[in-house]
């Protein structure tokens, strides 16, 4: 095995984008949540119950489309529940977040348990047949399962709706300065609301992706981190979706040399492979934690704030 | 939030009657799996040891959330630093020879498990302060980094060849072992436990740290401006969470499992976590709480024999008793209740 072969490069090349797809998802709906001041620290659990309700539904109609509606529909309410708490009930964000990772890994669990070891079978042929004339990588595209492309799609979708229309002003709004919002008529609850469950669907498409493209399997737990990977790539992303794409695919990327790595015979120790993706995440926070810090307006203002304040209430 | 057990009391109702839900809908008997549960833990003298032997870890696991967590940080990485104290507890049993008298044996496993897990625990504390970063995220993500590490041992260097194949440490020697009381498997640490609680809770209450704990929880920029060294607090506070976390992992290498596996933490990590938030940080509540915690895990522990449930299950019991509690103190919140996260989203 050689580490100039280009088959192997290639090979970490498809995989890559296969392993990003997932943490793109969570992450582009986690940027959407936290633009609108809501942080969910659970979107770990709204991908399993994501990637529970794919194989699910898969397992019983067989129609990979109807799978990942679901999946995405199933954590939308999840999502939804989540902003409940922390919008209108105005619970602290933080342990509310856990909660409901530790609510969806322990559902997702009981109910799964009967499905564990099942193959998924699912057609994963690119509908685009043209994409195999690209020169050296075409072969790779043309492998890719759709939702590889529609990951990108959704991400670049969130930017413009974020970024270039009226929706996305409100939505920022709610989350640099919810009272200001509110004074000039935008009710902040309702918008938060609708980010909370908008990513709950996208975290829930993610875990369908891992669960039907990557692991094609149920396995109790399968996302192993790659929500907070998500999270970390929010802020890597300086809360703007198309660049949270570039740090998901350096960890996809990782992840794809790290399995590669390992098929190909040479005797590395696996673990601490294993470790690579994980160290560099916290690598990535670590340099994006420096430019929230040097530049703190990246931010939203109000993100991880109730709304009214409890001063306001007092 | 002047009464906690008022908020425990709701979450264990409300929990139960929605756990049996859940159970009916996967297909399981909800008054047979709720009656094993409620009793597994308390039903002999014997499973009531076990009991407490569970709620020694999380007891320490939940000094390791408490103590940043009175700096109004969040420590969700015990249960890493409990597989660093246990990696430090394993690694020192093997080192030290049989010739030194075993107290020293003990006290230096001790020392080099603490080690350990002060450094596990000074990279997120150290970050926080510096660059302020995310130690709700970091600690998290070590967590996964530190089992790998744990992985890595078990599978590679550090496994037993007498094991027939089965990943696992070789057993430590004998002098490196802590030993039951009265033929129970509850060990010394229970004592060192209640001690460093009551110990912390003394100096949270009338202690000059205390007090400047106090401050930087309130307001982080109010304590900078009347000069108290808020890093080196941090800092501070996190090392100390990692060695908490770390004995955790002493006790269940030395006097429970006798050498270092995979599964060597039930979650006692997370537990401790959620157990210093149910008793908001205050060192007197932990040891109740830590027992309340150790009740739900046996009786997880048993209904994965007796009813086939996965272990998972008991994380959707602990889910629904935090929403009722989450949903009970919101409708009984007063005014001027935290309401805000620090460092929550960034």
């Amino acid at each position: 095995m050689n580490l100039l072969d280009s088959t192997l490069w290639l090979a970490v090349l498809a995989g890559m984008l296969r392993a990003a797809t997932p943490v793109i998802y969570a992450a582009v709906g986690e940027t959407i949540n936290e633009r609108s001041g809501v942080v969910n620290l659970g979107i770990e659990g709204l991908m399993l119950i994501g990637a529970y309700a794919a194989v699910t539904v898969q397992l019983a109609f067989g129609n990979s489309m109807i799978a990942i509606g679901c999946a995405g529909l199933l954590a939308a309410l999840v999502g939804f529940l989540h902003a409940t708490f922390c919008v209108k009930l105005r619970t602290n964000q933080v342990v509310t977040g856990l909660v409901f990772l530790f609510l969806c890994q322990g559902a997702s669990a009981l109910f799964g348990a009967r499905m564990v070891g099942r193959p998924v079978n699912v057609d994963a042929n690119s509908p685009f047949e043209l994409l195999s004339r690209v020169p050296v990588v075409g072969d790779i595209l043309a492998r890719q399962d759709p939702m590889v492309f529609g990951a990108i799609l959704a991400a670049l979708i969130a930017g413009f709706i974020l970024f270039r229309t009226r929706w996305g002003v409100v939505l920022r709004a709610c989350g640099e300065d919810a009272e200001s919002a509110a004074a000039a008529g935008v009710p902040v609850h309702r918008v938060r609301l609708i980010a909370g469950t908008v990513c709950g669907f996208l975290c829930g498409l993610g875990g369908a992706h891992l669960a039907l493209f990557y692991a094609r399997q149920w396995q109790e737990n399968m996302t192993a981190g790659r929500g907070w990977v998500a999270l970390v790539m929010v802020i890597f992303g300086k809360w703007v979706p198309g660049r949270v794409i570039a740090g998901a695919y350096l960890f996809g990327g990782l992840s794809a040399l790290q399995l590669n790595l390992q098929a190909s015979g040479i005797a590395l120790p696996q673990y601490l492979l294993g470790m690579l993706p994980f160290v560099v995440t916290i690598l990535l926070l670590v340099v994006a934690s420096w430019w929230v810090k040097t530049r703190p307006d990246s931010m939203p203002k109000d993100l991880g704030k109730a709304f009214p304040r409890a001063e306001d209430l007092g | 939030m002047k009464r906690p057990w008022v908020f425990t009391c709701f979450a264990v109702a409300g929990s139960v009657i929605a756990f049996g839900g859940v159970v009916r809908l996967a297909g399981k008997d909800p008054f047979e799996v709720i009656k094993t549960f409620a009793t597994s833990g308390i039903k002999s003298p014997f499973a009531l040891a076990e009991t407490v032997v569970k709620a020694i870890p999380i007891l320490f696991c939940a000094i390791a959330a408490a103590i940043p967590g009175r700096l109004g940080l969040t420590n969700i990485g015990g249960e890493g630093q409990l597989v660093l104290g246990a990696i430090g507890t394993t690694w020192a049993a093997n080192m030290l020879p049989p010739s030194i008298p075993p107290f020293l044996t003990l006290v230096t496993m001790a020392l080099v498990a603490a080690a350990c897990g002060a450094t596990w625990g000074l990279i997120p504390g150290m970050l926080r302060a510096l660059i302020r970063s995310n130690e709700i995220v970091i600690t998290l993500l070590m967590n996964y980094v530190a089992g790998l590490l744990l992985l890595h041992l078990i599978h590679g260097p550090w496994k037993d060849p007498g094991s027939l194949g089965w990943p696992q440490s070789a057993p430590l020697p004998d002098h490196a072992r802590m030993l039951g009381i009265g033929g129970t498997r509850i060990h010394g640490l229970l004592v060192v436990g209640l001690l460093a609680c009551a110990a912390l809770a003394f100096a949270a209450r009338a202690t000059v740290a205390g007090m400047a704990s106090r401050i930087i929880r309130a307001n982080p920029a109010t304590a900078r401006y009347v000069g108290l060294p808020v890093g080196w607090y941090y800092v501070v506070a996190f090392a100390l969470g990692g060695v908490a976390a770390a004995l955790a992992g002493l006790g269940e290498v030395a006097a429970i499992q006798g050498r270092l596996r995979d599964g060597i933490s039930l979650g006692y990590g997370y537990a401790g976590f959620f157990v210093a938030w149910l008793c908001r940080n205050r060192f007197g509540w932990l040891p109740l709480g830590a027992f309340f915690f150790a009740l739900i895990i046996t009786g997880a522990d048993s209904l994965q024999i007796s009813a086939g449930l996965p272990f998972a299950t008991v994380y959707l019991l602990q889910g629904l008793g935090f929403l009722a509690v989450l949903a009970a103190e919101s409708f009984t919140r007063n005014a001027k209740s935290q309401s805000t996260v620090q460092g929550g989203g960034q």
